[in-house]
């Protein structure tokens, strides 16, 4: 369910968190931690988290929390 | 001297076509990889040496035949200079925007080819190629979401499509490669074999990830 997941991605010199299924990006962060720390939230709520890197790759992909 | 002919393409698909003219090397595979999803999201359909393997064929000659091929195409000059000491820097790339620049203006045919210039860093290629002075040159500054973006802004240029903004293709090219990384996990690719996709596949899977869409 690609509705079900958010992604952290890099943006300019900082970081957004996306819903896959959306176009426009949740929320803009100047940290990467700042961002992770947003998206617990989402995991808590049921969606996996994918941390890509600056190149766009995946660094880690977290499956939600329950 | 050879004559030059006339490319494989039909019309309609030389102006489709964006030749890549770029690095090989293990490093440059992220900005390769932005540049031909951006391109195949624009509409456009990429050429570059490395989408075929035929021993049969010089590699000289299957260059020369992507250019008349290509209306469009993308030169980046950023491994000019050499990164470490008794390092070779590459000319592959110079030589074949001669050949591209030769072509545009000697093949009647090819009179209305574009061209991007791409660097790393701005002003750089003046110092390596100076002829090259008072032409515009786009740098990249090694991201490849700036590199998307500069690619997006002039394929712009030359379709009548509405595009999307860069970052809608910046995000979309990040959650296409989480779904690629995971199909290839769930097909039993090694990590090994995932960092060595080859360029037909991954413009494969890039098409079918986008029809999709």
């Amino acid at each position: 369910m690609s509705g079900k997941r958010y992604h952290i991605i890099s943006r300019g010199t900082g970081w957004v968190l996306l819903r896959e299924s959306a176009n426009r990006a949740y929320k803009y962060f100047t940290s990467k931690e700042e961002a992770k720390e947003q998206a617990e939230r989402f995991r808590a709520q049921g969606f996996d988290i994918v941390i890509h890197r600056n190149d766009a790759t995946v660094e880690q992909w977290l499956k939600a929390a329950s | 001297m050879e004559q030059l002919t006339a490319g494989t393409n039909s019309r309609g698909a030389y102006y489709k076509s964006v030749f890549i003219n770029c690095p090989f090397d293990k490093a440059y595979v992220p900005l390769r990889d932005s540049a031909i999803f951006t391109i195949l999201a624009c509409g456009f359909q990429p050429r570059i040496a490395l989408e075929r393997s035929n021993a049969a064929e010089l590699r000289l000659q299957k260059i020369k035949s992507l250019i008349l091929d290509s209306r469009l195409s993308v030169h980046d000059l950023s491994r000019l200079k050499s990164s470490r000491k008794d390092e070779f820097y590459r000319l592959n790339m110079p030589l074949e925007l001669g050949l591209d620049l030769g072509c545009a203006s000697y093949h009647a045919a090819c009179n209305d080819k574009q061209l991007l210039l791409l660097v790393a860093e701005p002003h750089t290629h003046q110092r390596a190629i100076s002829d090259l002075a008072g032409v515009d040159v786009e740098a990249h500054n090694d991201s490849p979401e700036e590199l998307m973006i500069i690619l997006r802004n002039w394929l712009s240029l030359y379709t009548t499509e509405e595009l999307n903004g860069g970052a809608w293709y910046w995000n979309k090219y990040n959650i296409f490669l989480s779904h690629f990384y995971a199909s290839l996990m769930s097909r039993g690719y090694s990590d090994r074999e995932m960092q060595k996709i080859s360029v037909p596949d991954f413009i494969q899977e890039v098409s079918r990830w986008l029809e999709l869409q």
